[in-house]
């Protein structure tokens, strides 16, 4: 790589099977792949063939930073991880996810943009980077504790300034939906990257950095971060006062001892803890006194899964403090607060007989509406479903699931959501239930997991979205299920660049930004007429998915986006925001076309992993649920219009329309050659 | 109520292990306030008197925070008046041998998110760098075990200052160009006190504040410390949250080591 700006220039490769440690240059993949998410798909092509099993040691676990992570941009702290997931089912496929914090920029200090773990160690150890000096440390004396209780063992070991990746208990025995965690609340949620680490005996990785993040021009770099930062809103300041505090997004209260189930708790929002330079700063945290175990942990109030929490416990008081309990006992163990979280609030929001699934499901959901329904009971899933809305039944449950112990059920859920409901569809009588009670245990897991094909096992998310709104909640939408459907979960939701929750002046604005991005005024319309529109959702997909790409490649905060600002003139934002970030921290000058080019060629590259894990057209299709409920409107997913909406996207992409893999054309025109010769000898290219 | 009477002992404890300071207060108050009026008096007095002890040790400048608990002692007191050492008040007085600084930066540890920015703007403008490791302000904590607590350590600018006195080669003086008098560091005469491993001017601060606010440049082998910008501030401005101030006055600020109380 010429330039020294932006990227610490290697990647740090560990090899824990036989201790070898070596660096990788950086100028292999970067700038051609930008960094982050796309460096991460590049070397997952480049290493790991398709026949590696997730939990194999051959396996890479990478973490990656991107050119501005680091710098004082706002929101620039990010990390991705890149590994083949242990998650999806039933084949399992590569996955990546995203978590905050300040590993990342502590990583770049130290002199590594990134970290490819591969092997197995024999015995537990953790990583520790101390700038150049790099070691691997038994750790037995971790294994076994949770995740805060190892981060602050580490501290203690390595100072307060180190930055830690743990894994919790279910990292540990390998659950396929186990998290990676930093901090109190960052977390690599999605793939079951916990597993991946647990399965290497890697308990966690430690960094300090006392170097610098070089950028070609100091004071032009600290205007641009100023700039970027006007075009978002900030908390502003309030005093924490006695009783309610507020934080846009969900009032919360504040300081106020309550005493539950759980122990005397304090719940308090605003200023607790955000990442590196992030400019919207509000986060929610709890503490529990007399509950040591779970002894304080915050979380970004922007996502709303984290802010509902102490939304609800204001609202209803039964389900709002079980959430949130529930998350914080989900982070110390390193479970995917997402598949396990139990929206019991749900029993007043979403009655039965559940005719729309609720914006955001999960495992929680779906195990909840089963027992409605009667065919989960205390004996077959040996949950204690008499106490329903207790924290006895949510530690029941995740610690079951996290130590793989108690009843046969929690073993199996531990196994991912996916292979516990096919597993009952396969197996009914082991559970006392009938082929169609069997059925019906798969016909619910489809209306919480909607992705079809054999890459599914991820829970929906705004995929009937209305960005909670009474009215609008439930209501098909196509773009968000394309995104769902095509790749994983944040390229579809709330985060997305083209939201329409985002668009501060509503639907003037919409249309103004679907004839200027798309030339089609309906383009970023869920409804048009009264009627589900399907008008260019191949082309908003593509735009969302290159987008994402660009975002987790730089990498900048989900929240941090810049697309729609109330502080610019027509409130439409800053849509050259990414290459001006890239080109500030990089030194080079990079128009927004070459710079989407790059993402796109991240993102036809992540396909082609797909394509070589097997994924196929049929493989691109919403279970069927979704085209038989109706929404709360009365819609349905029409399969004529789903299937040209797949053509418009497989088009624009350049995928052929047969088979969805990408076209020789297309990667000629991204300059992937390598992976056409690789796919063609395949006979995956046409 | 028995479960919240032991929290309220437990707080009142742990107010002497540093630990999250004004929510205790704040929460304590709220309790007390509303639900035992006759207790009051007595455990705001308590209060207090034991948290003032404990910011003048800590050195923190809980302006707000210190307000919100509504104390006679406190409120519609200077809060700079607070952050005097408990250890120097019998030196207080002997006659001043250096002008008041007249501006200070003023923390309140409750707005920190702990985003770091200020310590990046730091290094950013006064080295041209990226990196933690050269600010003049540190943002010391974790959110993880005990709950977000984050401190931004500043520079109190101490009225008595023991870094100067410390220093062997008089490289520390004070600021009267720029009008900040704040307490700088003359780099052409500061040798890093030839390359020892005991620098004077971080051990006199270190008795007075932990971390010590001066720090030692890697590179070029000399101290570094806040000298306000020239009075502007860049950490003040780059905080989106409120959780640094620039307090300014003209008669100068009985500030930090040796200052009034």
């Amino acid at each position: 790589m010429a330039e020294s700006y932006g990227y610490a220039g290697k990647i740090l490769r560990v090899d824990l099977s036989t201790g070898k440690i070596n660096d990788v240059s950086m100028s292999k993949y970067a700038p051609k792949f930008i960094g982050g998410r796309a460096v991460g798909a590049k070397i997952m092509w480049d290493e790991v063939p398709p026949s590696v099993g997730a939990l194999d040691p051959e396996n890479r676990l990478i973490f990656m930073t991107g050119p501005i992570t680091g710098t004082l941009l706002p929101g620039a702290a990010r990390i991705m991880a890149m590994f083949k997931s242990p998650q999806t089912y039933p084949v399992e496929g590569y996955a990546w996810s995203a978590a905050g914090g300040f590993w990342g920029p502590e990583l770049k200090y130290a002199g590594y943009d990134g970290i490819i773990v591969q092997g197995k160690s024999e015995k537990p150890v953790y990583i520790w980077i101390k700038d150049d000096y790099v070691d691997i440390i038994p750790a037995s004396f971790l294994w076994g504790m949770n995740s805060f209780e190892t981060q602050t063992e580490l501290f203690r070991r390595h100072g307060e300034k180190t930055h830690t990746l743990v894994i919790g208990p279910a990292g540990e025995n390998q659950c396929r939906n186990a998290t990676v965690q930093t901090e109190s609340g960052n977390a690599f949620g999605e793939g079951g990257s916990g597993g991946v680490m647990g399965s290497k005996n890697l308990k966690a990785i430690a960094v300090r950095g006392t170097g610098q993040v070089n950028v070609p021009d100091i004071r032009e770099h600290m205007k641009m971060a100023e700039y970027l930062t006007s075009l978002k809103y900030t908390r502003q300041t309030k005093p924490l006062v006695k009783g309610i505090s507020y934080a846009p997004g969900g009032a919360t209260e504040s300081g106020i001892h309550h005493e539950s189930l759980l122990g005397t708790a304090r719940v308090y929002a605003d200023y607790c803890h955000a990442c590196q330079t992030c400019s919207i700063g509000g986060n929610v945290a709890a503490e529990f006194f007399d509950n040591p175990y779970l002894s304080g942990a915050s979380m970004c109030v922007e996502t709303d899964i984290y802010v509902a929490p102490p939304t609800m416990y204001q609202n209803r008081k039964a389900g709002g403090r079980l959430a949130w309990y529930a998350t914080m006992l989900a982070q110390s163990l390193g479970l995917n607060a997402y598949e396990l979280r139990f929206y019991h609030s749900g029993a007043e929001m979403w009655k039965p007989p559940f005719p729309y699934p609720p914006d955001c499901s999960g495992g929680g959901s779906w195990l909840w509406e089963c027992n409605v329904e009667g065919l989960f009971n205390e004996k077959n899933t040996g949950l204690p479903w008499e106490k329903l809305g207790s924290g006895e039944f949510v530690e029941t449950l995740m610690r079951g699931v996290a130590y793989k112990q108690g009843h046969k059920f929690l073993k199996i859920f531990a196994e991912g959501v996916g292979r516990l409901a096919g597993y009952i569809r396969a197996n009914p009588s082991e559970f006392g239930l009938t082929e169609e009670q069997g059925e019906r245990v798969w016909s619910i897991y489809e209306k919480h997991y909607p992705r079809g094909g054999r890459f599914g096992g991820y829970p929906a998310h705004h995929t009937r979205c209305g960005c909670g709104t009474e009215e609008g909640n439930a209501r098909v939408t196509p773009q968000q299920l394309l995104c769902t459907v095509m790749s994983q979960r944040d390229y579809s939701t709330a985060h997305d660049p083209i939201n329409t929750a985002k668009a501060p002046a509503g639907d003037e604005q919409l249309k103004e930004r679907g004839r200027l991005l798309f030339g089609d005024e309906k383009a970023l319309f869920y409804l048009w007429n009264g009627d589900v529109c399907w008008s260019s959702k191949g082309k908003v997909t593509k735009h969302c998915e290159v987008q994402a790409v660009l975002r987790d490649s730089l990498i900048f905060c989900d929240y941090c986006t810049y697309y729609y600002s109330e502080y610019t003139k027509e409130k439409n934002g800053d849509l050259e925001a990414p290459s001006k970030m890239f080109n500030t921290a990089t030194g080079l000058s990079w128009t927004e076309a070459e710079i989407e080019k790059a993402a796109e060629r991240g993102r036809t590259l992540e396909r082609a992993i797909s394509v070589r894990e097997g994924r196929t057209r049929a493989d691109d299709v919403l279970f069927d649920y979704w085209y038989d409920a109706p929404d709360r409107l009365g819609k349905i997913v029409d399969r004529t219009m789903w299937k040209r909406a797949v053509d418009e996207y497989y088009t624009v992409m350049g995928y052929d329309l047969v088979n969805g893999w990408p076209t020789a054309d297309k990667l000629r025109e991204l300059d992937l050659q390598d992976v056409a010769k690789e796919l063609g000898k395949l006979g995956k290219l046409l | 109520m028995a479960a919240q009477n032991t929290t309220l002992t437990q707080a009142c404890e742990k107010i002497h292990d540093h630990y999250s300071i004004s929510w205790l207060l704040i929460s304590s108050n709220k309790y007390i306030s509303d639900n035992d009026n006759q207790r009051k008096p007595e455990f705001q007095k308590n209060l207090n008197y034991r948290v003032t002890l404990q910011l003048t040790k800590l050195g923190e400048f809980l302006d707000r925070s210190l307000r919100r608990v509504g104390g006679s002692s406190t409120s519609g007191t200077d809060a700079t008046r607070l952050i005097t050492p408990k250890s120097t008040r019998k030196a207080k007085k002997a006659p001043l041998k250096q002008p008041l600084p007249r501006g200070v930066i003023i923390v309140d540890k409750h707005a920190c998110t702990g985003c770091r920015r200020c310590e990046l703007i730091c290094s950013a403008f006064k080295d041209g760098k990226l990196t933690r490791e050269l600010a003049r302000i540190e943002v010391a904590g974790t959110d993880v075990g005990k709950g977000p607590n984050f401190t931004p350590a500043t520079c109190a600018q101490c009225a008595d200052p023991p870094c100067l006195k410390a220093c062997p080669t008089d490289a520390i003086t004070v600021d009267l160009k720029h009008g900040t008098y704040a307490r700088i560091i003359d780099e052409g005469k500061c040798d890093g006190c030839n390359g020892q491993t005991s620098i004077k001017c971080i051990e006199a601060c270190a008795q007075y504040f932990s971390p010590s606010r001066i720090r030692i440049d890697p590179e070029r082998l000399v101290a570094i410390k806040c000298d306000l910008c020239d009075g502007d501030p860049q950490c003040v401005k780059s905080c989106l949250f409120g959780a640094l101030t620039y307090h300014k006055n003209e008669r100068g600020i009985m500030t930090g080591v040796g200052g009034e109380f």
